[in-house]
């Protein structure tokens, strides 16, 4: 240990006097030309060890043992279990399962409805702080970011007891209206709604911030040339802002997609305050339940991957659109 | 040379650092061959360390307690959140990787299911056999598989109706001693009172198996070793038909939680719109705590029953304290679980703190097992409790897969909830979904 340690240190102080040297005379850095993909290298390994540990290798193990079941024989409770290869067959149930398939289809409708409204919303909010006419920007700024700071579990804490009926001053109020009385946030109609209000109320500030961001890209000449040619604030916005911020909605739309079909968390912490959600209701729940409620790890391998799939076809389909369309530098 | 010291010092002071993380790190894992290394010997001086994995919170006073009085083990307490949704997932992923703990809490249902994986002790090379006397019937056909003990009963769970005195007085309603009164009385009541329920049903598969096992039913039986499942047997279909009026009419509200542990419950029980409950001899506790304004109104009665003037009742939940084959000394571990149900100052003191209801008949009639109450306005309720358990049928059985099970038919609950799928429906997806299941794995099943 210590000789190995003494000697990295030695490598170390090396590596430090050629860099410092390097620093000193730049003519002695083509010297050293080859050996620079090494130290490439080095930088990049912290990286590659987390992502080949905790991602690549779980990955590979998952495939691995989605080709797997466990067998017993008799009664089933005295003598070992054994692992049999089973081939396909646990795919081919995932992709027969109407339980999986229902979860795609919730998520479908709520990703039509969610992602167009939270991007109008996010857009409307970041041209308004865009003008120069809004009062308090940074405090809106700041507002409007904030529930995205929100860890999501406390953010569905938060909204599951505003959406109790028996807590909720939004259920009181809106069971006011003639017609309504019966109104609750978490019946099998409303609760997929409640659930989109909790993702826009928590995303639409991280959308917001990446359209600021892409408007401040925006060179000034062309705000110049509009004012110059006599263009209203609305004008400009709508001929020039939101035209140049297309690639922008083609990077929330893919991240908001992945985010709809990996949904997890807002409806898991919901199934303690409604009836309406079972444990399958999303297709990641329905990995979990898998692997820990029904104890059976290949399936819930063989879920997992599946939905990585259609996740990946779904990404690839809006990618190779934008493309088409030269939206994507 | 001198700068380059400085920027050398830096450089292994950072090390330092890392190599004090790294070792931090090795030293849990050092810690934990440590344990397994400990198995072979113990001597007198040091006595044998335990770790007991639970969720109860009664454990921290009666480990403390056995501690004492046993100076050769010591057990150690490890919390864990309970059941389906805290201990098994981890006790499912320790017995996968041989990590897991000497002694778990494990509830009946789901016994089998871990007696399946080869990890649990027959307890029969340990001695229980000597024991096997003490505990009541039923409990002991639940911990036996193939002739032989798994696990020693721990609390049992015997079912009541809990009621609020008060608001039933109030209201002019009768404490109902069969279901048929319960569901004329919820209906009618419901509609005069919208906002309030008489009583309630979790959307939960353990509850319907609870109504089932007090109808005298079994969802599983053995039959020339092979199983027989009957989720969806004649019984249960007319319990399932029984049920769905109620269901559709709003005046049983389904509770979110399989086990009514939900935010949504806690909430409605403490602002009074549930009167009543069916639910098991630990409830007392989760009552009392959840319900303190309500303090002295509710009492507790024998479970309404199928037939007028019948004796039966179930379990609804019950625990037992499994060794599995990591433990270091099995025989300090089956001490340990006796203890906890065979000593008498360690059963009173379980008993009133949601260990429950103990599991050797002779201490039902130790009067003071509980003692007066002031939730249930002193209501002495031991001889109620033990009649429960008396009642309780030894017909049935678990399967050896409940808790997947369970699980597959409370996700199909919220169906039911919203109009989808009636009761009747969901036991015979059950039905098929399990003895489907059962094939595939593999085991011996008739219809």
């Amino acid at each position: 240990m210590t000789s190995s340690t003494s000697a990295e240190q030695g490598q170390a102080r090396r590596l430090w006097t050629r860099d410092k040297s390097r620093w000193a005379r730049p003519s002695a850095a083509r010297r050293s030309w080859g050996e620079r993909p090494t130290a490439a290298y080095r930088f990049v390994a912290p990286f590659l060890a987390i992502f080949l540990v905790v991602y690549v290798l779980p990955t590979v193990y998952a495939l691995y043992d989605a080709f797997f079941a466990e067998r017993k024989s008799g009664l089933g409770i005295i003598g070992a279990s054994h692992r049999v290869f089973v081939g396909g067959s646990n795919f081919s149930s995932v992709l027969t399962s109407s339980t999986f398939w229902s979860g795609v289809e919730r998520l479908a409708l709520f990703g039509v409805v969610q992602i167009p409204l939270m991007m109008a919303l996010a857009l409307a909010a970041a041209l308004l702080l865009d003008t120069q006419r809004v009062r308090f920007r940074r405090f809106a700024r700041f507002s409007l970011f904030l529930p995205y700071s929100v860890p999501a579990a406390v953010g569905a804490i938060l909204w599951a007891f505003l959406y109790l009926p028996s807590t909720s001053p939004l259920t009181r109020a809106i069971r006011l209206i003639p017609g309504a009385a019966s109104f609750s946030f978490f019946n099998s109609g409303t609760v997929l709604w409640s659930i989109l209000n909790m993702t826009t109320w928590e995303f639409t500030g991280f959308d917001m911030l990446i359209f600021l961001s892409a408007l401040q890209s925006i060179s000034p000449t062309l705000y110049e040339a509009a004012r110059v040619d006599g263009a209203s604030d609305w004008r400009v916005a709508r001929h020039i802002k939101v035209p140049l911020l297309v690639p922008a909605f083609g990077m929330t739309a893919m991240f908001s997609i992945i985010g709809t079909l990996q949904m997890f968390n807002r409806p898991t912490i919901l199934t303690s305050v409604t009836p309406n959600i079972g444990s399958t209701y999303t297709p990641s729940m329905y990995s979990y339940a898998a692997a820990f409620d029904y104890n059976n790890y290949n399936l819930a391998a063989a879920v997992a991957l599946v939905l990585a799939v259609v996740i990946g076809l779904v990404a690839l389909g809006l990618f190779s659109w934008l493309n088409r369309r030269g939206q994507v530098q | 040379m001198k700068p380059a010291t400085r920027q050398y010092r830096q450089f292994t002071k950072s090390r330092v650092a890392a190599f004090a993380l790294l070792g931090v790190a090795l030293l849990g894992s050092a810690q934990a061959s440590a344990n397994a290394a400990q198995r072979p010997r113990e001597s007198a001086a040091k006595p044998v360390t335990l770790t007991f994995w639970n969720w109860n919170p009664a454990t921290p006073t009666l480990v403390s307690m056995f501690n004492k009085t046993h100076p050769g083990i010591r057990v150690v307490n490890v919390p864990k959140p309970g059941g389906s949704t805290g201990e098994y997932p981890d006790l499912l992923l320790a017995i996968k990787s041989h990590t897991t703990p000497d002694l778990a809490q494990i509830e009946y249902d789901v016994l089998p299911q871990f007696v399946a994986t080869g990890a649990v002790e027959d307890l029969s090379k340990y001695g229980i056999g000597r024991y096997e006397k003490l505990f009541s019937p039923f409990a002991l056909k639940q911990v036996t598989f193939g002739g032989q003990v798994y696990s020693v009963p721990q609390g049992d769970a015997p079912a009541g109706i809990y009621y609020n005195a008060t608001e039933f007085k109030k209201y002019g309603l009768t404490v109902p001693t069969t279901w048929g009164q319960l569901a004329t009385e919820a209906i009618s009541f419901h509609k005069k009172h919208p906002s309030l329920y008489m009583a309630d049903m979790p959307a939960g598969a353990k509850w319907l198996a609870m109504l089932g096992w007090e109808d005298g039913t079994s969802w599983f039986e053995v039959s020339h070793g092979a199983w027989k499942v009957n989720i969806a047997s004649p019984t249960m279909i007319r319990i399932a038909k029984f049920l769905q009026p109620l269901i559709n009419s709003g005046a049983l509200p389904l509770e979110p939680s399989p086990d009514r542990a939900s935010a949504a419950w806690y909430t409605n029980l403490s602002n009074g719109t549930i009167l009543s409950l069916v639910a098991a001899q630990w409830e007392d506790g989760v009552l009392a705590e959840y319900n303190a304004k309500q303090s002295g109104q509710w009492r507790v009665a024998l479970p309404p029953q199928w037939v007028a003037g019948g004796h039966s009742s179930a379990q609804y939940g019950g625990s037992t304290t499994a060794i599995f084959d990591t433990a270091k000394d099995p025989k300090a571990a089956l001490t340990f679980a006796m203890w906890l149900v065979n000593n008498e100052a360690a059963v009173n003191y379980g008993a009133t703190h949601g260990i429950g209801w103990p599991v050797e008949p002779r201490f039902d009639s130790v009067a003071s097992l509980v003692g007066p109450q002031a939730f249930l306005g002193g209501q002495r309720s031991e001889p109620m409790w033990a009649a429960s358990e008396r009642d309780t049928g030894s017909q049935w059985n678990f399967g050896p897969d409940f808790l997947t099970l369970i699980s597959y038919m409370n996700s199909l609950f919220p169906a039911v909830s919203s109009h989808k799928l009636s009761l009747v429906q969901l036991l015979q997806e059950a039905q098929a979904e399990q003895v489907k299941n059962l094939r595939t794995l593999g085991l011996k099943v008739t219809g």
